[in-house]
Formats: structure tokens, sequence, C-alpha cells
């Protein structure tokens, strides 16, 4: 008889071979719960806030309306999970999202395509309350910059890549 | 000894899979993969069986093994566990 047991990290994730999908019935039940839920961060749309393969995120049930500048979990019509920032709310009650790491804006998220949001992040191992003002003082920030974010992003992975162990 | 709360098993995609929920996702990262034994362990342990229960038993379910042998795997299964930090003494 053989028992296997295995602990996997953000760090892990192209090990942890479990889809978002796959994952959903779990996070839906805990969300429902008005539980935390933990989710390992993949991809670079949101650097340099948070990193795929380093960073975690916690997400919890959404209090609809969500608001400039929230950071929702939100699932396309083409069944693809985004974590990617509200820039503005329209007038018809819609989002219009982008990642932090991107310039082009995605529009016309309905409600009922928010699982929920962003409440605290893991970044670098540090914990980080997305209602903190420190937090919210960077969100502003990054978000005033977005007309000249193309270049800054550009800056920023030279700059990671320099300093690169 | 038992499996501290917050913590959820479930299978997904045919893979035992325990994540961490609610305040216990601020101190846990990551998650847990087991295979079927380890599940039934880890299942045994959440109702707050000892050792020797759990080994009783893989023993009245599993028919390919002896005692010394579920007694082996009940007791890896639960120092991996500790390790990672979800048993509570």
């Amino acid at each position: 008889m053989k028992t296997e047991l295995d602990k996997q990290t953000a760090a892990d994730s192209p090990r942890l071979s479990l889809t978002m999908a796959e994952l959903y019935p779990v996070l839906r039940e805990t969300i429902d719960q008005g539980q935390l839920f933990r989710l390992p961060v993949t991809g670079t749309s949101m650097v340099p806030t948070i990193q795929g393969g380093r960073d975690e995120v916690l997400i919890q049930k959404a209090e609809l309306p969500l608001k400039k500048l929230d950071i929702p979990l939100y699932r396309r019509d083409n069944g693809q999970f985004v974590l990617h920032r509200i820039i503005s709310v329209e007038a018809d009650g819609t989002y219009c999202c982008c990642g932090d790491h991107q310039w082009i804006p995605e529009r016309g998220i309905r409600a009922d395509q928010i699982v929920a949001v962003a409440a605290i992040f893991f970044r670098k191992g540090k914990q980080i309350d997305l209602q903190s003002a420190g937090f919210r003082r960077w969100s502003r920030i990054w978000h005033a910059l977005m007309p000249v974010r193309r270049p800054l992003v550009v800056i920023y992975s030279k700059w990671q890549k320099l300093f690169r162990r | 000894m038992k499996i501290k709360s917050g913590f959820l098993l479930r299978s997904i995609a045919g893979t035992q899979i325990v994540v961490p929920t609610g305040s216990r996702c601020r101190e846990f990262n990551g998650m847990i993969t087991l295979n079927d034994t380890a599940a039934f362990i880890w299942k045994k342990l959440e109702e707050g069986a000892a050792e020797d229960e759990i080994v009783s038993a893989i023993l009245a379910v599993y028919e390919d093994v002896d005692e010394s042998g579920a007694r082996r795997s009940v007791q890896h299964v639960i120092t991996k566990l500790r390790e990672a930090g979800c048993i509570e003494d």
C-alpha cells in the first residue's frame, strides 16, 4: 500500500496541473460560505502589483456593485478566469477592466461574470491588505500613470532583469 | 491529535485535494494533493481517530495490506501533515 501526499505552493504552479475550471466548485463553495479562498497567481498581466508563480491572492465574495480600482476575479464568456483591476464603472453598470501590466482596457464586464474580489495579496510572501491606506495609495498612483504605463512597464521589466540573481 | 479547522478535502478531477479556507488561508500557503489512502487517513483524522483506530479501519477496508504496512502508512501521513502544519494536538 502506498500513501502519497504532497504539499504544493504557488511556486510549484507548473506542477499543480489543476485548471481554474477544476478548482471552481471548491472555490465557489468556499466563497459562498463567506470564507476567504487562496489562489495561486499565474501570468504576468498584474505585474508589478502581483506576479504569477511567486504571489498568491486571497479572494472573497464580491459585494456588488464593485468600485473603481477593485480587483475582481471574473469569468470571460469563453470560460477563461481573469483577475484584473476595474478602471471604470460604466453608466450601464458594466465594468471596464485592465491588468496592471496592460494598457488596453477590456470593456463590458457584467455583474454576473464576477466570481469574487481580491481581499489580500501575498506578495513575495508578505501579506498586503487591499483595503490598507498603503495599497490604496499604490492603486491610485499606478492608475494615474496609466497614460505612460507602456514605457513604465518596459523600464520595470528591464530593471528586474538587471537585478536578477 | 486532529486536523486543524478550516481545511477542506475535495475530489477535483480525480485528485483528492486539500485547500485552506477562511482565516486558515492567511497562514497556509498552497494546497495538498493526496492519493486515496492518504485521503482515507485524512478523513479518519478529521473525525478525531487515534493512530490505532485508523490502522484498524485501514485493515477493515483494504485487503492487500498487513498491520505493519498500514501503521507505516498512517505514521507517514501524520508526519507529513504535521510538517505541513495541518495537525494540532
